[in-house]
């Protein structure tokens, strides 16, 4: 414990404090001429290219690495994998936490942002996939903050609330499964409506299942990431559990990664034989596809492999952080770099600075809440006064 | 009984499309047995680009109609057909200048504007419903509802919706109506009724097809064989014929013929089929555990008591091997004792006779 | 320009009638999302009766 006193005092920790100073101030300041000024003042985007880094990344990418929560709850709770019980609540919490930043980036990208409503209590456009989205992320964030609530209700005594909340865990863990699973395999299928818009190479009837069985490796990697962020960071907050499971959460956590992103490379490839695409890899995009294949996807599912067989946990650290880098570069290729691929480079979008400065400013603020909630709450130990189980 | 078989089947038929018309409210049919052809007696606007000349009219005509903002540069100004341009907020329609190359056709000319789509994708892509198809063919916005999402912009295959980027709180969607609000008073659309030329008509879609192959067939050599829009993903109302191909005027020829919903619903109708099977499955799993938990729990259990009971029986055999030793040493102790008293018994009748 | 009036008119009786897949599908995803609430529903009410009889 006396090692972090120390620590909160060490000059990296208040730097951190100085660059997250700066870039909530920029955010701000971007956020009040995003309501003043409207779209045009602080983003690049036109009529060609309607969707830009807040839908390609804050809300592709951020959907994704939040998965974490229900690849965890599930694994704990429905496949009974016991041993990786410390990892749910960081897990669910980095799910709430990316799912609240989710929709308040959207409130910056949508022109009317009160009437995010309107899809449920005015007019229902049940034909389309934003709707089944909007409708899985509304409801998914409901059971994320349920199932949340047992630690913050841990943290203010309320033990009648918390004993009810622990009895719904099986439910809200079978319900977060369905709703990620049709949420997140829908924010691909929201481009299965623009085949002439998006690359064939990243166009692909399997585009719904390629974002599910991304997101379960997004989701996996993400917890090994944070386990061991938080471990940096947060090591005195952690229990005698938490860090004796710590390792077998890597371990498991990693080989599990390993074997999704077999399976997923397989479908992949499966996918360009099934439209016929294999010219188009000779081509620039190609070269681009390929990278991304080899290097996001067959790569790290070796060096997981091998990190697993020769319990490396560094290297399953490592390779964790370079596939949530893939996860970002496949996301970021489906809504930006190769869509609108038919037009001409003076049509084409880059984010403008602004709204990078929002990009960041929403993870800086996530990291924030998350730092607040860990030092407070029972996340990465167990409250004394009530034993998981 | 006077109720013959055949009557009572006509009762349930009745009933079951009285039941069945009361609970969903219309008339639908089986999707397997029914295509949809659209609106049948819908309107269309056919444009000939070889008749276009490119002065600019339509453009006018249609900000007069619908009260557009006045254009950057005046409507008589025929420079600005030296750029490409596309609708945006406050213009529904734009004519392009495109050079063909193609001896004796050279500079041609196109109007874009909302093709009014047969089967709308920004409809089908908008998640509050706020495009409606009316049976005039015309694609009408509802800007009551709009969210603002874009995904409208995103879905539409020919980009024609535009967004008015640089309004902070109340930004809506615009695009051309087909001019919904005069065409239901009778009234020709502003474009067509500007036309110099009469390179817009408007007219029934099914006849505008019938005119469009008539011209086709008259005049061979004056238009490539192909009516675009009728086809193009699923067919539009406003169709467009040419003399050269129309890739060389901008008009993507590689959309194919699929439309939007065609293209989702396998995707959306997946979305009960997981709802309906995970719980399934999920709870399958998670009682398969359960089980697999209690087995082993009732094998731990049972290893437990038989090494108790096993521990209890080495208690026992032990035990009576102690008994039997302690009454070993017990019949020693005795027989020693016996045998001492004998000896002493014996010692001291010898000491008797010695002392008396 | 007359004619155009009355046939605007006669094609809104028949609007009860489903023309495109478009709003088939509408119609038909409608009740869809109903039953998706409903099966979420009495799944979860039929599991705790299934496993009612479960002593643990
Ligand atoms: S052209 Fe675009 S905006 Fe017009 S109806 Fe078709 S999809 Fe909608
Ligand atoms: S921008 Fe408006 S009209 Fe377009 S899809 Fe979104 S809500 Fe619908
Ligand atoms: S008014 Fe007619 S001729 Fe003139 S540009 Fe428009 S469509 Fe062409």
């Amino acid at each position: 414990m006396s090692d972090t006193t120390a620590h909160v005092g060490s000059p990296r920790y208040s730097a951190f404090n100085v660059i997250a100073g700066i870039i909530l101030a920029l955010g701000l300041v971007v956020t009040v001429l995003r309501f003043s000024g409207g779209l045009s003042s602080v983003t690049n985007l036109d009529d060609y290219n309607p969707w830009g880094i807040w839908i390609g990344f804050d809300l592709m990418v951020g959907v994704a690495l939040a998965a974490g929560g229900y690849v965890t709850s599930a694994a704990v709770y429905i496949f009974g994998m016991k041993k990786f019980h410390s990892a749910v609540r960081p897990a669910v919490l980095t799910g709430f936490l990316g799912y609240t930043l989710v929709v308040i980036a959207l409130h910056y990208d949508v022109g009317r942002p009160w009437r995010l409503p309107y899809p449920f209590i005015m007019q229902q456009g049940t034909t389309s996939l934003l709707f089944e989205v909007a409708a899985c992320v509304a409801l998914y964030l409901t059971v994320l903050f349920l199932e949340f609530s047992p630690a913050a209700l841990e943290w203010l005594g309320l033990e009648r609330a918390r004993n009810w909340a622990v009895k719904l865990t099986l439910v809200l863990t079978i319900f977060g499964v369905i709703l990620s699973t049709l949420h997140q395999s829908s924010l691909g299928a929201l481009f299965l409506i623009a085949p002439s818009k998006l690359h064939p190479l990243w166009y692909s009837p399997f585009i719904p299942l390629y974002f599910f069985v991304s997101s379960v490796i997004a989701g996996l990697s993400m917890v090994i990431c944070e386990s061991s962020m938080s471990y940096k960071y947060f090591k005195d907050k952690m229990d005698d559990t938490h860090m004796k499971e710590k390792e077998s959460v890597t371990l498991g956590f990693g080989k599990a990664a390993s074997l999704v992103l077999a399976g997923y490379f397989v479908i992949k490839v499966i996918g360009i034989a099934s439209d016929n695409n294999w010219s188009l890899l000779a081509t620039g995009y190609g070269a681009w596809y390929l990278v991304e294949l080899l290097g996001f996807v067959a790569l790290p599912c070796f060096l997981y492999a091998v990190g697993v067989r020769e319990k490396n946990i560094t290297l399953i650290k490592w390779t964790a952080a370079w596939t949530v880098l893939g996860i970002v570069v496949n996301r970021l290729n489906v809504s930006w770099i190769a869509f609108n691929y038919h037009l001409p480079s003076s049509e084409r979008y880059f984010p403008h600075i602004a709204e990078i400065v929002i990009s960041i400013f929403l993870v800086t603020v996530g990291i924030l809440i998350f730092r607040y909630i860990v030092t407070r709450m029972p996340i990465l130990y167990e409250d004394p006064d009530y034993p998981q189980h | 009984m006077s109720i013959s078989r055949r009557q009572f089947l006509g009762w349930l038929g009745a009933a079951g499309t009285a039941g069945a018309g009361a609970a969903v409210g219309k008339k639908a049919h089986a999707a397997a047995s029914k295509r949809f052809e659209g609106y049948p007696d819908s309107d269309g606007v056919l444009f000939d680009s070889t008749r276009c000349i490119g002065c600019r009219k339509c453009e006018e005509g249609c900000q007069k109609v619908n009260e557009l903002p006045e254009p950057d540069r005046p409507f008589d100004d025929l420079t600005v057909l030296e750029i490409k341009r596309r609708t945006r907020a406050g213009v529904y329609t734009v004519v392009n200048k495109y050079d063909t190359g193609e001896n004796g056709k050279g500079t041609v000319f196109r109007k874009i504007q909302c093709n009014h789509c047969l089967e709308p994708a920004c409809a089908s892509a908008c998640f509050v419903a706020a495009f409606t198809k009316t049976p005039t063919g015309a694609v009408t916005y509802d800007e009551s509802v709009c969210v603002g999402c874009r995904y409208c912009m995103i879905a539409c295959p020919f980009e024609i919706p535009t967004y008015e980027y640089d309004q902070p709180l109340t930004p809506k969607i615009e695009k051309c109506t087909m001019c919904y609000p005069r065409i239901t008073q009778g009234l020709l659309p502003g474009c067509v009724e500007i036309c110099p030329v009469e390179a817009l008509s408007f007219g029934k879609r099914k006849d505008l097809l019938r005119e469009a192959r008539d011209r086709i067939q008259k005049h061979p050599k004056r238009y490539v064989d192909h009516i675009y829009g009728e086809k193009e993903m699923g067919g539009t109302n406003w169709l467009y014929l040419s003399g050269v191909e129309f890739e060389k005027m901008g008009m993507r020829e590689d959309l194919g013929t699929t439309s939007a919903p065609e293209l989702t619903h396998g995707a959306l109708s997946i979305v009960p089929m997981v709802v309906g099977l995970w719980p399934v499955l999920l709870t399958g799993v998670y009682a398969i555990n359960k089980r697999k938990e209690k087995i082993n729990r009732e094998e731990k259990e049972r290893a437990v008591a038989e090494a108790l009971g096993k521990a209890n029986a080495e208690a026992q055999a032990k035990l009576s091997q102690t008994m039997e030793k302690a009454e070993n040493d017990k019949k020693t102790e005795i027989d020693t004792a016996v045998k001492k008293a004998l000896e002493e018994a014996a010692k001291k009748e010898s000491d008797d006779k010695e002392t008396s | 320009m007359k004619t155009r009036i009355i046939r605007s008119t006669d094609q809104m009786e028949k609007t009860m009638e489903i023309h495109t897949l478009h709003d088939f599908f509408s119609h038909t995803k409608g009740i869809i999302y109903i039953l998706i609430i409903a099966i979420l529903i009495g799944m979860t009410v039929f599991w705790k009766f299934l496993t009612g009889g479960d002593e643990d």
